[in-house]
């Protein structure tokens, strides 16, 4: 997996049907001390990741349909995690001594959360016949 | 995936089997600020709109062949969508010296 920041996003109506409802996210590759290692990628979100948020990327094909749960997408690039810090001697190997973690926006977000349902349940009358409240 | 602009199209008539009816595409990969960087490709048009001036975004390796009807195909890139619109974060400006 790799560590990225999230740059921007990409729009686009029309694409392979594995991708319709995904949100696309360019996202810049960074080494563990957080500064920009070159390059990028455009990865499929699964954890509702926001600009500017240091992010885990997966870059595996076989892992990545299994994260989205869907077999046979030509998928191989998803947003695994939201990463809060990094630490540890990689971190710090420019400046030793001067521990330092990735500045990233500290959430924690479940991944697709359901929203209840707006409408209560409808209560069905019996059909063809006289509902309780009439014989009230 | 990565962004591309398509640049031209391939036409091959003697093909392996498994490669009749794909559209094959010349591509330029680009970097966020869609500017060319590295070498051109040849990717198959998974989405069967995409033409010469278009941007795109492609996806590499094996995913490519799951794009196509039939994912057992030898396609090593494939492009996955036509973009609408990238849009960075306010500042992110190219500049000179950017890796």
């Amino acid at each position: 997996m790799k560590l990225g920041r999230v740059a921007g996003t990409v729009v686009s109506t029309i694409n392979a049907p594995a991708f319709d409802g995904r949100t696309l996210l360019l996202c810049d590759l960074l080494d563990p001390a957080g500064k920009r290692a070159g390059g990028y990628l455009i990865a499929v979100d699964s954890v509702g990741a926001g600009a500017g948020e240091t992010v885990l990327i997966l870059d595996e094909g076989t892992s990545a349909r299994q994260v989205l749960g869907a077999p046979g997408a030509p998928i191989r690039t998803v947003i695994v995690g939201i990463v809060d810090a990094v630490t540890g001697d990689a971190v710090t190997t420019e400046k030793p001594g001067t521990p330092r973690a990735i500045t990233g926006t500290a959430t924690t977000k479940e991944p697709h959360p359901k929203e209840p349902h707006p409408k209560e349940p409808r209560r069905r009358r019996h059909g063809g016949t006289r509902s309780d409240a009439d014989h009230g | 995936m990565q962004l591309a602009r398509v640049i031209g199209t391939v036409v091959a008539t003697v093909k392996t089997p498994g490669l009749q009816g794909v559209k094959l595409l010349v591509i330029q990969p680009l970097d966020r600020h869609q500017r060319p960087v590295g070498g051109q490709l040849v990717a198959a048009d998974a989405v069967h709109m995409a033409g010469p001036g278009e941007l795109v975004y492609f996806v590499a390796a094996r995913e490519a062949a799951q794009a196509m009807p039939d994912p057992f195909v030898p396609v090593d890139h494939a492009i996955v969508g036509i973009v609408d619109a990238v849009s960075l974060l306010p500042g992110d400006e190219p500049v000179r010296d950017e890796p």
